[in-house]
């Protein structure tokens, strides 16, 4: 996989220099772009890239007066020694930007050495612009000389070039250059994949939302429009079964209104990582896959601000330095649907009295102790609410009467304090903090809880020698939830279409209780290369749950071998293992005897390296799950139990394109997904999509005209045939009756989606408006099925129209 | 919680309003089961019969005719498993069972005895399985699914559930004793179920497609008081009304009376068919259940004419 900044970890050096030798020990007072530096295994004998020639520059053409001005890029420095990929990671505004780009390219390195080796290697270096001086008087001589112009600074360490004249070259600015080496560590799965912050807003079709760009990634599910409000469907897993956190904790809640809208800002991400399986044992309690998604650091050159107003939603957001050594970003965001929901709502229906809101907020402050140790302190939240009375009982199902309303909050604060100790020891240390509260009325049903979540963890990586490196730490769960419950009793969490019968037809349970939720783990594991190029990753994670009061011990293993410096084999098992759902366990409608279930996940595949920004990969898979929790038939006592099965087996196809000037993903799986509940027939998941095919595209036209389209074919989902209904004399409604469990398919699934983008630069600001059309060519996609109220009449139900969403962003 | 009420709430938005029904429920257009009720022995107006009770069930049948139903029929009961959905299954073999092979016109009904405390263990309800047909040959199978009505043109199969009493807790069916219906300002008295529109004294309608004032007037005794559980305070019953005719059509298929309603006056805006070729007997039903299992119903006639 192709090296990146932002893999944690991320083993780096701070160098700074003002002479041609780098490599020269980091100065301590260096404001560096931040990135943690480890000496791991993988950077020991690692010696970062050297400045063999800086090229001519020339302090460009301004308005106005001419003033010194620094461009901060990120490089990548290839085997050979070429600049390739340059970013702006602090631009200076135009024209310095796109000078100091054009410049850069033409700077001749040597490459970094891993063990001797020629590696590439990412660093930032800074470019400082310093105005031409003022043309001296000419002095009385037979031969006036003219002053060379001031050249920018380079800040390279190479010797300033020397004029011939009386002039002196300007001395570099000693804070001028300074290259942090991000040589990115080896991933510690076998898979994983990443979408950069530069990718993240702009994948057409996801609105912007990091959270949803994940679903251009190979092996993960498609779902539609605002239908799942939990985690993504990774290899044929359930959402609840796999885990998204941010930098490390789990998330109360992931998305406004069930599923519209990511909760946290994604122009606050760095990156969105993937791992669709045999993750490490770094994280525990889920049986699918992880979803990490990585706050950036505010920015440290000057204040910044960002204000964007789409049909959607709103967001304002500003960041900024305070001081040399601490920087601060806050961003709140409002939706916009309260404004034309009341033109929405048909006649006689409801009247609104709330229409639906939300609103969100993030805060972050990042101290940098010194060059060891930065603290980051994270505060962000979520409000959701809507209110609505019903004229009449809902025609199809009478529950749904009188007053409809929802609110549903939370509040984070999360500290992360990541600590070097000499060359050998990395610390990272991690608390998030916070209350939820949740109510709902829907008729006579209600519901309210409030609650306290935390968690922790703690781990240090050890560098015992230059092949081995061991990873510990310790993570834990605590939840308290105060609760009122008056309403159906939760079904099983998938596999029952019974999910689906109107709320009247479903006796209902009361309950109110207060649940402690204690979730502690430990983790090993140990980082191994007997030889360079292969690396042995055993590892170990044990955890214990209060509610089930079960230990399991979760033993794993993965490996990548580079046969070649651009080709990987990997592979990788293990054992993975999850507590029930917390209600599973409440005895008024649940089985306090539950036990946790487990899953044995295997995969292995080959990475190639195409060319340089350009990867590929395929990879196999296969997973068992066991003592999965299943309902009893109709509910009855005691209402869930472990008895139930899974198998998940296929393939999947990766590319990769990332260039300056474009990027696209491509992502083909093939798989299958079953369940076998109780002693029942195997049956299919009820996402499983055996045809998975994601291609997306975007091209960066210049002048600040960019493109792109997202294409997806899945096969249809599975359903649930109804053969008819029978009559409940006590609501006047009918049930259905079911046929065989996911017995057959909708038609195809087919969408494009396009996004088109048109960025003017000024002096200090920019000025940004995109179109985005979902479902560009209205396909009347089939994402379920209609029934009349008894069941004797069916139609298909389309997802979503073409949608277009419009917007307009300011960034200064 | 999978079957999240925030996220029932959000579905519920979305659900409302999206596009016209593909068949009307508050429309009668083939023999329909409208609902059934139990009355105890010696205690007619509960609804919760106790251990070692008689009881009788009842079931409400309607035709597109306006005229009683003419159907066959098969019921059981049973105690049932203690399931909160889907249709009831039984826990043990039936208490009784009644067949009707020949078409009729009386309402169908079952009469039983609960078993005795030791015999019900933990059971918490009895469940009514039932078919009926409009013509045919009823088939019994092992269960309701298997259970079918061969050459019939319309199959409805049917469960009712039935709470027992249990400690102090009863619930007594809806008292319809003082409710009185008014169609447009005019109170509108029971009537025959068998009209004759050439003699009858009952309501006139025009067929001309205009709305008329349903009005349904509860009496004050209509629903009890709620005893409080772990949830909630003690409240007065909610109600749900279900309204249907056999010719027109009602606004809404049901309507509602909450705890905190303190209006028992129900408005069912009802509006005539547009043409008819001569003088037809409609048939307006009205169902109204607490949320505890009690039901009780009244039915009207009326004839509209061209």
């Amino acid at each position: 996989m192709r090296r990146t900044l932002g893999v944690t970890p991320i083993l780096g050096l701070f160098i700074l220099s003002h002479s041609p030798a780098l490599g020269q020990p980091a100065a301590p007072n260096t404001p560096a772009e931040d990135a943690e530096k480890t000496a791991g295994p993988e950077n020991q004998g690692l010696v970062p890239p050297k400045l063999k020639q800086a090229a001519e520059v020339s302090y460009p053409e301004v308005e106005g007066e001419p003033h010194p001005a620094a461009v901060l890029l990120a490089i990548t420095i290839d085997a050979e020694g070429n600049v390739t990929d340059p970013q702006v990671v602090e631009g200076a505004g135009e024209p310095f930007d796109s000078k100091a780009l054009e410049l850069i390219t033409a700077f001749e390195f040597e490459p970094a050495l891993q063990a001797g080796k020629p590696v590439p290697a990412r660093i930032q270096y800074r470019l400082v612009f310093t105005p031409p001086q003022p043309e001296p008087e000419p002095k009385p001589e037979p031969e006036p000389v003219a002053p060379p112009p001031a050249a920018a600074a380079p800040a390279a360490a190479a010797a300033p070039k020397k004029e011939p004249a009386a002039e002196p070259a300007p001395a570099p600015d000693e804070e001028s250059f300074e290259a942090v080496a991000d040589v990115e560590a080896p991933p510690r799965e076998p898979t994983r994949h990443a979408i950069e912050e530069k990718e993240l807003t702009r994948i057409p079709g996801t609105r912007g939302d990091a959270l949803r760009a994940v679903e251009v990634l190979p092996g993960v599910g498609r779902t539609g429009f605002a239908e799942n409000e939990g985690p993504p469907i990774i290899r044929g897993a359930q959402p609840y079964e796999s885990m998204v956190t941010l930098d490390g904790a789990p998330i109360p809640l992931l998305y406004h209104f069930g599923g519209l809208t990511s909760v946290y800002n994604s122009h606050l991400l760095e990156q969105v990582e993937l791992y669709p399986g045999n993750f490490s044992a770094r994280y525990g309690r889920v049986v699918g896959g992880v979803v990490e998604a990585k706050t950036r650091d505010p920015r440290t050159d000057r204040f910044h601000g960002m204000l964007e107003l789409s049909l959607i939603d709103n967001f304002v957001m500003v960041e900024a330095p305070i001081g040399e050594n601490t920087s601060f970003a806050v961003a709140g965001r409002r939706s916009n649907i309260d404004f034309v929901f009341d033109k929405l709502v048909p006649e006689d229906t409801f009247d609104v009295v709330a229409a639906p809101v939300y609103y969100d907020y993030q805060g972050m402050l990042v101290h940098r102790f010194n060059q060891d140790h930065k603290l980051k302190l994270q505060a962000y939240g979520s409000y959701d609410t809507l209110k609505l009375v019903f004229s009449n009982p809902n025609e199809e199902d009478p529950a749904l009467r009188d007053t409809v309303e929802g609110e549903i909050q939370f509040h984070k604060f999360q500290a992360q304090l990541t600590s070097q100790f000499g060359p050998t020891v990395e610390q990272n240390i991690e608390l998030a903090a916070g209350p939820i509260a949740a109510s709902a009325t829907i008729g006579d049903l209600h519901q309210e809880f409030t609650g306290l979540d935390l968690h922790a963890r703690a781990e240090w990586g050890i560098f015992a020698s230059d092949q081995v490196r061991l990873d510990v730490g310790f993570d834990s769960f605590v939840q308290t939830i105060h609760g009122k419950y008056k309403g159906p009793p939760p079904p099983q969490e998938e596999g029952d279409p019974s999910v689906d019968q109107p709320l009247g037809t479903i006796e209902n349970v009361n309950v109110e209780d207060t649940l402690y939720i204690v979730r502690p783990g430990a983790y090993a594991e140990l980082s191994y290369r007997p030889i360079t190029n292969w690396l042995l990753l055993p590892g170990v994670r044990a955890d214990y749950d209060y509610g089930t009061s079960a230990w399991v011990v979760d033993p794993r293993f993965s490996t990548r071998y580079g046969i070649t410096d651009s080709t990987t084999l990997k592979g990788g098992v293990g054992m993975y293992s999850q507590p029930p759902e917390y209600y599973q366990l409440i005895d008024v409608f649940g089985n306090p005897d539950l036990e946790p279930y487990r899953a044995l996940q295997t995969s292995a595949g080959v990475e190639q390296v195409v060319a340089d920004g350009f990867e590929v990969g395929l990879e196999g898979f296969y997973k068992y799950l066991y003592n999965r929790v299943v309902g009893t038939p109709g509910g009855a006592p005691p209402y869930f139990i472990n008895d139930g099965e899974g198998r998940i087996y296929g393939a999947e196809v990766s590319a990769e394109l990332k260039t300056e000037s474009h990027f696209g993903y491509l992502a083909y799986t093939l798989s299958k997904s079953e369940r076998q509940d109780r002693d029942e027939d195997w049956r299919l998941f009820d996402y499983d999509q055996t045809h998975n095919l994601s291609v997306v595209y975007s091209y960066d036209f210049g002048s600040g005209w960019s493109a792109g389209a997202h294409f997806r074919l899945t096969s249809g989902d599975p359903e649930t045939p109804v053969l008819g209904g029978v009559y409940d004399a006590n609501s006047d409604l009918y049930r259905a009756v079911y046929g065989d469990v996911n017995s057959r398919r909708r038609p195809t699934f087919h969408q494009l989606d396009l996004r088109g983008e048109k960025e003017w630069a000024f002096e200090d600001w920019s000025l940004t408006a995109y179109l985005e059309i979902l479902n560009a060519y209205n396909a009347q996609n089939v994402e379920g099925t209609t029934y009349s109220f008894d069941y004797t009449k069916q139609e298909s139900a389309t997802g979503l129209p073409i949608f277009p969403n419009l917007g307009i962003r300011g960034e200064l | 919680m999978n079957r999240n009420l925030f996220m029932s709430t959000v579905l519920a938005i979305s659900a409302v309003g999206c596009g016209d029904p593909l068949k009307e429920g508050q429309r009668i257009e083939e023999l329909r089961v409208l609902g059934a009720s139990i009355s105890i022995d010696g205690e007619p107006g509960r609804a919760t019969p106790a251990a070692g009770e008689s009881a009788n069930v009842e079931w409400l049948l309607a035709d597109p005719s306006g005229l009683p139903a003419q159907a066959i029929w098969s019921m059981t009961v049973c105690v049932a498993e203690s399931t909160t959905f889907g249709v009831p299954i039984c826990r043990d073999e039936p208490l009784a069972s009644v067949e009707q092979s020949e078409p009729s016109d009386a309402a169908p009904s079952i009469a039983f005895s609960v078993p005795d405390a030791s015999e019900l263990g933990d059971a918490k309800k009895l469940a009514v399985l039932a078919i009926f047909c409009d013509s045919g040959t009823i088939e019994v199978g092992s269960d309701l699914d298997s259970t079918t009505c061969h050459g019939a043109d319309t199959i409805q199969k049917a469960s009712f559930d039935i709470f027992l009493a249990s400690g102090d807790t009863a619930n007594d069916n809806p008292n319809l004793d003082d409710a009185v219906l008014e169609i447009d300002g005019e109170t509108w008295e029971a009537g025959s179920t068998v009209v004759d529109c050439a003699t009858d004294e009952v309501p006139r309608l025009p067929a001309d497609g205009q709305e008329h004032d349903v009005r349904l007037v509860l009496g004050e005794g209509v629903r009890e008081l709620k005893p409080a559980d772990e949830v909630d305070d003690a409240a007065p019953e909610s109600l749900q009304i279900s309204q249907l005719s056999t010719l027109g059509k009602f606004d809404s298929r049901f309507s509602g009376v909450d705890p905190e309603d303190s209006n028992l006056s129900v408005e069912m805006p009802w509006t005539a068919p547009g043409e008819i070729d001569s003088a037809s007997p409609v048939s307006f039903y009205f169902v109204v259940r607490d949320d505890r299992g009690g039901v009780s119903w009244l039915t009207r006639t009326a004839c509209v004419e061209p």
